[in-house]
């Protein structure tokens, strides 16, 4: 790994607030749509199962880290486990994941912004400025992105809960019943099958050797876990008491939806123009978080002496990648059919298998030499 | 190679394809203090023993949120001198490409590199010629140091001994009779005269009275000489012991030190027969009386403010911080005309490695003459190209006092009003000493209306610009049809309007720092007339932009620093061009950039956002103004020797620190019975 990467620490306040703003940006982007047409009523319910069963396997994959792989981040401990090969392979998966994943959540901004800022700019000049600003955030590294996030979190809360408050006189308490919506397993389904917008399971395992201390991880990635899942439920229980349930999961942009219902007076209405400050900022952190780390885990699967020259590589592919889906639909249908319906696999089930591999091979080996 | 050319790539296009680890390498982190406990200090005495509950803590362990940078710079500041012989490159005998490896020529760069990073031919070619041409002509410029004739010549000039030859000396050195300003005052020591001896001196620079009565007079008038029978060296030593009453006389080996002396406003004596030379401070030309702060007046507070005397200036900080750790180590800079570097800070306090590269970077500064602190600030800084004032410049005394104990570094400027406290972080820069003096309820409205007014000089132009082009839907019916009607008339875009206001502003703002007082009222109501009525009259502004100008303009005012005033001025051009072009989509998107910038800058070593990005310790005193009675500790991110500084407990007669406690003694007994 580069000297640069190996020496920079970020405390910890610093990451929960990055890894709760990565997660809770979602609020801005469709998913309170996917988890309304999934639960229908129990929207609400499914970012809560979907941080439960993420703080359960933080947890496991935290312990075996800091038991068997101090100071280790993921690529360095699919080498250790599977050989070099493994290593750069896995981080292909991943950096390709977090390219993707980048790609997805800029169209939707862009698509963002054209429809409620700038009609008539082409979106190229709009994506155009994203990349640039994502990159140039990027290249500073994690301190960077960790303090603006750090920053830009109580906006993003005050923001959020704002819009919830403000829309108070629009709720309909009677809209959150039935209580259970489509049904239990149907919940459980949605929580497992949406649950990959909580990647702080993936992000720690890549960030894990930048922690100023790596014993408060545990208490980071549940402290962000939670705050995450509270937030993304508070709004979606909003969202559901201000849209029917059927309504609510046709929504395009639903924060937006939301903030343009706010009227208390003559003064206080048509607010959605100021929140624009809060959900640009917070998605080009996110965007900046998803590149660095792509840029980050080549870097390590690669062998790079350093990962910034690849940031602006990235950031151009990232951007041809985003203008790949014809319309703002097919980026959501692919961004929901792949990415969120299979990210879960990426995100979950790949660090966890590597770690429990290479933590089950790890006790095999000192075991036979213990023996030996 | 030589001949060979190659296409002509922006530095920082470049910089952002290079594979160097160290692109974005730190050139100073602050380190925690070597030795923090009682008595750091090489004294073995410490600066805050009268508070009697120093509790110095390991600054590295308790702020769990504060980055550090744990591997870089771990050094005190100083730089390894390169070795004598080592060559400046290597090859690696594996090498089969023969690239050969490198470590930076910068020798100061050199002591922070830890890596051997591969350098081109092309470069390895052109260090090759440097040093043969190094070891021939002079490649470096020329230093008034190494000239001929230039003042004091070298270091190891010694004085000469016959008095004649002095004379001609000091002809030769101050370019007489040519320069005027330089007196020789040729006599005899003792009645009868026995001894020759001259008095040399600046006129202009130095108090005759003082000259004449304590130099001369006891020399001339006053002193009874006996017979010379000691021998030539006596006169010296009889001259400095018994004959000159003046409290501050130093006795000098070197021509240069001589010279010196004289150029500070000293008088110089030479003995015939003796070779060294006696300098009496006698320091007195004409400068400005202690007067009001003219950039940061105060209501509540101290009205006095530096002037252009070094030692005026450093005595008003004394005069208030009465400590015998306080130390001023003096730094001369300039080869053709010195200015004295007052360096203060607290022995056993202060941060060593802070103190160590402050001095450090301010003795790489070679240069002629330095005017004025403002060019110090431009050679010390971390970022000359970053807009956000990275030091402190204060003419307030009390601000410096109490900043020092603090753990700041202050920094005198030869006869500059302006001082240089370093470091600095954002927040400082919006904070006022009056904040501080009033009841912390107010002194935190004045903290909370002076951010908002910081908000208001940067965003307000802009946000009407987008609000106006881009979300007109923001603003209420009736208010908006209001705006339209009275932008019916104005033939130009709402830009135009805004940037033909905010030139006008900058020209008033300007002529107003050069307008003679006799006419300036006269001239500010004309111009507040013409500009304002009258434009809007004529239907070049419309009424609303203009309330929007000036109250942007009175916002911009209240911003305390006044390097901080400039950023702001400039930055709201920007964000002006980014809101026309982009609206609240543009602006989000430079703020956030700002922001981020911000926050990985350094300033000293100490990142310019803390303490609240990398979170630490603090006391209530960054964004609010909390009670002077819980400011316990001094900010963590200065990694002080003493952490502490006043009592945990401070009116403990006060019914309130009674009960509050009382009730902690009563929950520590509970515990204590669970």
């Amino acid at each position: 790994m580069s000297q640069e990467e190996a020496k920079s620490k970020v405390g910890a306040k610093e990451l929960v607030a990055m890894l709760t703003l990565f997660t809770s940006v979602n609020v801005f982007l469709n998913y309170p749509q996917i988890v309304a047409r999934s639960a229908m009523e129990a929207a609400w319910m499914e970012p809560i199962g979907s941080g439960i069963l993420t703080i359960v396997l933080f947890l496991v994959v935290e312990w075996l880290l800091s038991k068997y792989f101090p100071g280790l981040d993921i690529v360095e401990v699919a080498k250790e486990t599977f050989g070099s090969f493994a290593a750069t392979l896995v981080a292909i998966i991943f950096g390709v994941y977090f390219v993707s994943m980048t790609a997805s959540i800029m169209r939707q901004f862009m698509e963002n912004v054209m429809t409620s800022v700038l009609p008539g700019t082409p979106i190229s000049v709009i994506g155009l400025l994203f990349i640039v600003s994502i990159g140039y955030i990027a290249y500073h590294g994690l301190e960077g992105i960790a303090r603006t996030a750090y920053f830009v979190l109580p906006i993003l809360i005050i923001g959020i809960l704002g819009i919830c408050l403000l829309t108070m006189n629009w709720w309909e308490p009677s809209e959150l019943f039935p209580f259970w919506g489509t049904g239990v397993s149907q919940i459980a389904l949605g929580s497992l099958r949406y649950s990959s917008i909580f990647a702080n399971v993936l992000l720690l395992t890549i960030i894990y050797p930048s922690a100023h201390d790596p014993k408060a991880l545990r208490k980071v990635g549940v402290t962000s876990i939670a705050l995450s899942a509270l937030l993304l439920s508070g709004f979606c229980a909003a969202y559901g008491m201000v849209f029917p349930a059927v309504e609510a999961g046709n929504v395009l942009f639903p924060l937006y939806q939301l903030a343009r219902m706010v009227y208390l007076g003559h003064f206080v209405q048509n607010l959605e123009s100021v929140l624009i400050f809060m959900w640009v900022t917070a998605a080009v952190i996110k965007m900046a978080i998803t590149l660095w780390a792509a840029a980050y885990l080549f870097n390590g699967g690669f062998r790079w002496p350093t990962f910034r020259p690849a940031i602006p590589v990235l950031g151009v592919s990232c951007f041809a990648l985003s203008l790949v889906p014809s319309n703002v639909l097919e980026a959501e249908k692919w961004q929901e059919i792949y990415l969120l319906s299979w990210g879960w696999i990426i995100v979950f089930g790949l660090p966890l298998a590597i770690v429990v591999m290479g933590s089950i091979l790890k006790t095999r080996k000192r075991g036979k030499l213990r023996h030996a | 190679m030589e001949g060979e050319q190659t296409l002509p790539v922006l530095p920082w296009l470049k910089r952002l394809f290079t594979v160097d680890d160290n692109v974005l390498s730190d050139q100073f982190t602050l380190q925690p203090p070597e030795d923090s406990q009682n008595g750091g200090s090489s004294s073995g005495s410490s600066p805050v023993s009268d508070t009697g509950s120093t509790q110095p803590e390991n600054s590295g362990e308790g702020t769990s949120g504060q980055d550090v940078d744990a591997a870089s710079d771990a050094e005190a500041g100083q730089p390894e001198a390169p070795q004598s012989g080592e060559p400046d490159f290597y090859t690696s005998p594996d090498d089969s490409t023969g690239a050969p490896t490198g470590a930076p020529a910068d020798p100061v760069l050199r002591a922070q590199s830890h890596s051997r990073k591969p350098i081109p031919m092309k470069e390895l070619v052109l260090q090759a010629e440097q040093r043969r041409e190094g070891n021939g002509d002079a490649s470096a410029p020329e230093s008034f140091a190494e000239h001929p004739g230039s003042h004091g010549g070298t270091n190891k000039e010694a004085i000469p001994k016959q008095i004649e030859h002095v004379k001609e000396k000091l002809q030769k050195t101050f370019h007489m009779p040519m320069n005027k300003d330089v007196v020789i005052r040729e006599f005899t020591i003792g009645m009868p005269g026995q001894w020759k001896a001259i008095a040399v001196f600046v006129d202009g620079l130095c108090d005759k009275n003082v000259t004449n009565l304590h130099v001369l007079q006891p020399l001339m008038l006053l002193a009874h000489i006996g017979e010379d029978k000691e021998g030539v060296q006596n006169r010296f030593d009889t001259v400095h012991d018994t004959l000159l009453p003046g409290n501050q006389i130093d006795k000098k080996d070197k021509w240069s030190d001589m010279t010196s002396g004289i150029l500070t406003g000293s008088t110089a004596v030479f003995i015939d027969g003796v070779n060294r030379g006696l300098i009496i401070d006698t320091k007195g030309w004409e400068h400005r009386t202690v007067g009001l702060a003219q950039t940061e007046p105060v209501v509540r507070g101290a009205h006095d403010s530096f002037t252009e005397n070094l030692r005026a200036n450093t005595g008003l900080v004394r005069s208030r911080l009465r400590s015998e750790h306080l130390v001023t180590e003096m730094i001369p800079l300039g080869k053709l005309g010195q200015t004295d570097i007052a360096v203060m800070h607290i022995e056993g306090l202060t941060n060593k490695s802070l103190v160590a590269e402050v001095k450090r970077r301010l003795t790489a500064i070679d240069v002629d003459f330095i005017p004025d602190s403002g060019l110090v600030e431009q050679f010390i800084e971390d970022s000359p190209t970053t807009w956000v004032p990275q030091l402190m410049s204060t003419e307030r005394p009390d601000r410096v006092a109490h900043m020092l104990t603090e753990g700041h570094v202050a920094i005198f400027v030869g006869h500059n009003p302006f001082v240089l406290t370093v470091p600095v972080v954002f927040w400082s820069l919006m904070q006022t000493p009056e904040d501080a003096y009033i009841k912390f309820p107010f002194g935190t409205f004045l903290r909370l209306l002076r951010w908002l007014a910081l908000v208001t000089a940067v965003l307000m132009p802009a946000f009407y610009i987008a609000v106006t082009n881009y979300h007109p839907e923001m603003i209420p019916t009736d208010l908006l049809l209001a705006i339209a009607g009275s932008r019916e008339k104005v033939p130009f875009p709402a830009i135009v309007e805004i940037l033909l206001m905010e030139f006008s502003i900058e020209l008033i703002r300007e002529a107003g720092i050069r307008i003679p007082s006799v006419i300036g009222p006269t001239i500010g109501l004309v111009g507040a007339l013409i500009i304002g009525q009258a434009a809007v009259q004529a239907g070049v502004v419309s009424p609303l932009l203009v309330i929007v100008i000036a109250v942007t303009a009175l916002a911009s005012f209240t911003v305390p620093n006044y390097n901080l005033s400039f950023t702001v001025r400039v930055s709201r051009f920007l964000f002006l061009v980014v809101a026309v072009m982009f609206g609240f989509y543009g602006m989000a998107l430079l703020l956030t950039v700002i922001g981020v910038k911000l926050s990985v800058h350094k300033s000293f070593g100490v990142p310019f956002l803390s303490p609240v990005v990398p979170s630490s310790d603090s006391s209530p005193d960054v964004f609010v103004r909390g009670p002077s009675y819980r400011m316990n500790q001094r900010p963590a991110y200065l990694l002080t020797q003493q952490s502490w500084r006043q009592q945990p407990v401070t009116r403990p007669w006060s019914k309130g620190t009674q009960q509050g406690m009382d009730a902690k003694k009563n929950k520590a007994s509970k515990r204590g019975q669970k």
